[in-house]
């Protein structure tokens, strides 16, 4: 069988050539790596077709010489080429009918996606820092029962609340408050009169209770998505804010 | 139907007499592949659907980590090199060779999977787990399919090794190391796909801005 196979196939690669396709392969590696490498290029549809085509083109060196699809029998080719084919065809087709290389969110996803809060934590403090004088620590997340039903707060500090870690700006537009421009949820730049007048609950109340159980009442044509964050702060954090978006009359 | 039975009749003679004049097993090697592509063409063309569906973070974006996952993907690259120097010294049954380059082929094998253990952990630990989100479920699911065969490569390579003191890695039975190979450079293009489309290229996906 052995001495067969080395006579089938006289053009077989050489350990030099092996050699010289290895480097091939590292030096389109490189490539793809520096062509993402500048932050402009990054995600974007000009480095898409680059890093495509120096894909398939490792991919047919592989399979061409590691593979040495070259040098077999032609069924071999028709065999693999045809489940490759249908591959292709199914994955063309869907990511076709859905724009998977673009990966904008659709419809569904682009009404209810939620920021991450984890993600640049370092450029997001300097923005609140930036707005507020003296922020409030995120860090302070115990939650006590025995000082419930604060009514009085400070709004300075509500607004620190709302434009921090909690995220509210993400989702809700907040039209004197840089930054605030969320579309996810209601518009809150006049919320301290129309939160009187939403349900038979007083603008306090109301506020509170959109915090506390945001699924309680769910304004005309927003979607039923905002987290119950009323225990990712602290009573005295949500008193400001409370009184903060009582203020924006 | 009568050919069929004949060849199988003269299985283990030097030659194979059968229609196609492939040996049976490496027919069987290529099939098995070409099947393997529409099994990662599903599961490739899943993730590229869900691209920046996910609802809730860890976005691509806040986790994917290029450099070290390119450090990786040379990893796996060497490792072909290394399996195609290994079938190389099997025909020229040069047995040092074999070994060397059989045991540096599973080693980078399992390089490679050290990383996509560490790179799992701390995505887990980052809060992206299978249930997280879209990006989680379909990049996990893929990416641990892809794994999956990396693993089962690394435990044939080790059989092989293993065979070799054995004497039953030769030139006379080359076709074994050479099934191998199909198997280990397919693994190999199957993570120049993903690593195109899930790291170079949706690797910058991110949700919504936090502020503004």
């Amino acid at each position: 069988m052995s001495s067969s196979h080395e006579a089938e196939h006289p053009k077989h690669p050489t350990t030099k050539r092996y050699v010289i396709i290895a480097l091939l392969l590292f030096i389109i590696t490189g490539v793809e790596f520096v062509i993402i490498l500048p932050p402009s290029m990054q995600g974007t549809a000009i480095a898409l077709a680059p890093l495509i085509i120096l894909s398939l083109v490792k991919f047919y060196i592989v399979i061409m010489f590691y593979m040495h699809l070259r040098f077999e029998n032609p069924l071999l080719t028709k065999i693999f080429y045809s489940g490759l084919g249908l591959g292709l065809l199914v994955a063309v087709a869907l990511i076709g009918l859905f724009s998977g290389l673009a990966g904008t969110p659709r419809e569904y996803a682009s009404v209810r996606a939620v920021p991450y809060e984890g993600h640049g934590i370092e450029s997001h403090s300097e923005v609140v820092e930036n707005l507020i004088p003296t922020p409030v620590p995120s860090d302070q997340m115990a939650n006590s029962n025995d000082t419930k039903d604060i009514i009085v707060g400070n709004i300075e500090a509500g607004e620190a609340v709302f434009s921090g870690s909690l995220g509210c700006v993400g989702c809700h537009t907040m039209e004197d408050l840089p930054g605030a421009m969320g579309v996810v949820g209601p518009n809150l730049t006049n919320i301290g009169t129309i939160s009187g007048t939403r349900s038979s609950l007083s603008a306090e109340e109301y506020i509170k209770q959109s915090i506390e159980s945001p699924a309680a009442y769910i304004v005309d044509t927003y979607a039923p998505v905002m987290p119950e964050l009323r225990n990712s702060m602290t009573d005295e954090e949500f008193g400001d804010l409370v009184a903060y978006l009582l203020s924006k009359k | 139907m009568a050919q069929i039975a004949e060849s199988t009749g003269h299985h283990g003679a030097e030659e194979e007499h059968n229609c196609t004049g492939i040996d049976h097993r490496k027919l069987l090697m290529w099939v098995f592949l070409s099947t393997d592509c529409l099994f990662f063409g599903a599961l490739i063309s899943t993730y590229m659907v869900y691209r920046g569906q996910s609802l809730v973070g860890p976005y691509p974006v806040d986790i994917i980590n290029i450099p070290i996952t390119t450090i990786s993907t040379f990893v796996l690259l060497c490792s072909s090199f290394a399996m195609v120097m290994a079938l190389s010294n099997t025909n020229r049954d040069n047995l040092k060779g074999i070994r060397i380059w059989l045991a540096g082929t599973a080693i980078m094998g399992m390089i490679f999977i050290g990383f996509q253990i560490v790179e799992f952990t701390e995505f887990a630990m980052e809060g992206l787990l299978l249930s997280t989100n879209l990006f989680g479920t379909t990049f996990f699911t893929l990416t641990g399919f892809h794994g999956a065969h990396v693993s089962i490569g690394i435990v044939w390579l080790w059989v092989m090794f293993y065979q070799s003191f054995k004497g039953k890695v030769g030139s006379k039975t080359a076709l074994n190391v050479e099934l191998c190979g199909l198997y280990w450079h397919f693994v190999d293009i199957v993570w120049i796909v993903i690593f195109t489309l899930l790291y170079l290229v949706g690797g910058f996906d991110a949700g919504p801005p936090i502020v503004g």
